[in-house]
């Protein structure tokens, strides 16, 4: 299966999945015009990778920013992760936050607040980490 | 309704709209028996219920990430601010560096041509600045000026731009104000810098300053004006430093 690589832009997040590791991870800021058509490839490549790997999945988030869209996209992508975690699948969600950053702290603490997986949130300084 | 809704939003929330078309649905066929009319409520019952939760959180972290928006650009607000004073200002004296004063000099000269405001400038130099330097070292030095600045700007008046115009040397543009009233904030000025004491040396300094305005020199050009300036700042050293001379044609 292949791994998929997407290039942070002016408004998107960087992302990578690596198909052989089971390791997705999301960094950077997020306010796209169409969330929907950013993540849909990310989607797709989760869809195939429980269809085809069927292994453990572990998501790794360093997000500075999301708009409305993007965060009722990554709700969705945690959402399905969550239902594959139910099916008996081994599921880590880690949401790093900067050390000093407590907004990006509570909307992680947000995200772990509805969802039934295991879902930290960890702080981390900027260059010594990702 | 669903007409007025941006096609983003619909894709971004599909799930929602899903459940939105299932109403519809159902709530245009009343022909179900009760079992079935039971259990589709209890269903839309739920998918609201998720709908509400979900709205709730992503409203919860869109004003959370707002907020964090908005502190960003509070804070990009005070570094423009920050950074806009650092250019304008001169660092050891941190009265106006040349280029702003030169800016408000030229803006002075362009009014005066335009509308007639008459405007003066007095040009001004701390006198026998290089002994200084080489009796008690540059740190000193820096202090001379430093506070020379600080008394020249105390005997200012509120509209007069006052700006370091080389190492020893200072500009000052006096707007609405003739040759014979700059005269008077010169003399108040040199007299201020000369009765003050400065460092723990107790040192004391004089300054020599070229008074001009525009109705006596009607320069055309911002760099001849400055010249007459300069010539009369030359003659107050010539005339024993410690004195204001204005410039005569």
């Amino acid at each position: 299966m292949n791994n998929l690589i997407i290039n942070a832009g002016k408004d998107t997040l960087s992302i990578s999945c690596d198909a052989a590791a089971g390791i997705i991870d999301m960094q950077g800021i997020s306010y796209p015009q169409d969330a929907a058509d950013f993540f849909n490839p990310v989607f797709d490549w989760l869809e195939n990778y429980i269809n085809e790997v069927a292994a453990s999945v572990t998501l790794n988030l360093h997000i500075d920013y999301l708009n409305t869209s993007s965060t009722k996209c990554l709700f969705d992508f945690i959402d399905r992760l969550e239902d594959y975690y139910k099916q008996g699948n081994t599921v880590q969600v880690n949401w790093y936050h900067e050390a000093h950053d407590e907004d990006i702290k509570e909307t992680g603490l947000e995200f772990q607040e509805d969802m039934e997986l295991p879902f930290v949130v960890l702080p981390y300084t900027k260059n010594s980490s990702v | 309704m669903n007409d007025v809704i941006d096609p983003t939003m619909k894709k971004v929330f599909k799930h929602e709209f899903i459940a939105l078309d299932k109403y519809q649905l159902i709530s245009q066929d009343l022909n179900l028996s009760e079992d079935e009319l039971r259990k589709n409520y209890q269903m839309l019952l739920e998918s609201y219920r998720l709908l509400l939760q979900n709205t709730t959180k992503i409203t919860a972290i869109g004003d959370i990430n707002q907020k964090k928006l908005f502190e960003a650009f509070e804070e990009l607000e005070r570094q423009k601010a920050i950074l806009y004073q650092s250019s304008i200002l001169d660092y050891l004296t941190q009265v106006y560096n040349r280029s702003h004063i030169m800016q408000i000099f030229d803006d002075a000269f362009a009014q005066n041509k335009r509308y007639q405001h008459i405007f003066s400038s007095i040009l001004l130099d701390i006198d026998d600045f290089k002994v200084i330097n080489d009796t008690y070292g540059h740190l000193t030095g820096d202090l001379v000026i430093k506070e020379t600045a600080r008394q020249i700007t105390s005997q200012l008046r509120e509209t007069d731009s006052f700006g370091r115009y080389g190492g020893e040397e200072f500009l000052i543009v006096l707007p609405n104000t003739n040759a014979a009233e700059a005269m008077q904030v010169a003399e108040k000025i040199r007299t201020t810098v000369a009765e003050t004491t400065i460092g723990e040396q107790n040192l004391r300094v004089t300054i020599s300053l070229g008074v001009s305005d525009t109705l006596i020199d009607p320069s055309k050009s911002q760099d001849e004006m400055l010249h007459k300036v300069d010539l009369a700042l030359y003659k107050a050293k010539e005339n024993g430093k410690n004195c204001t001379v204005t410039y005569t044609p």
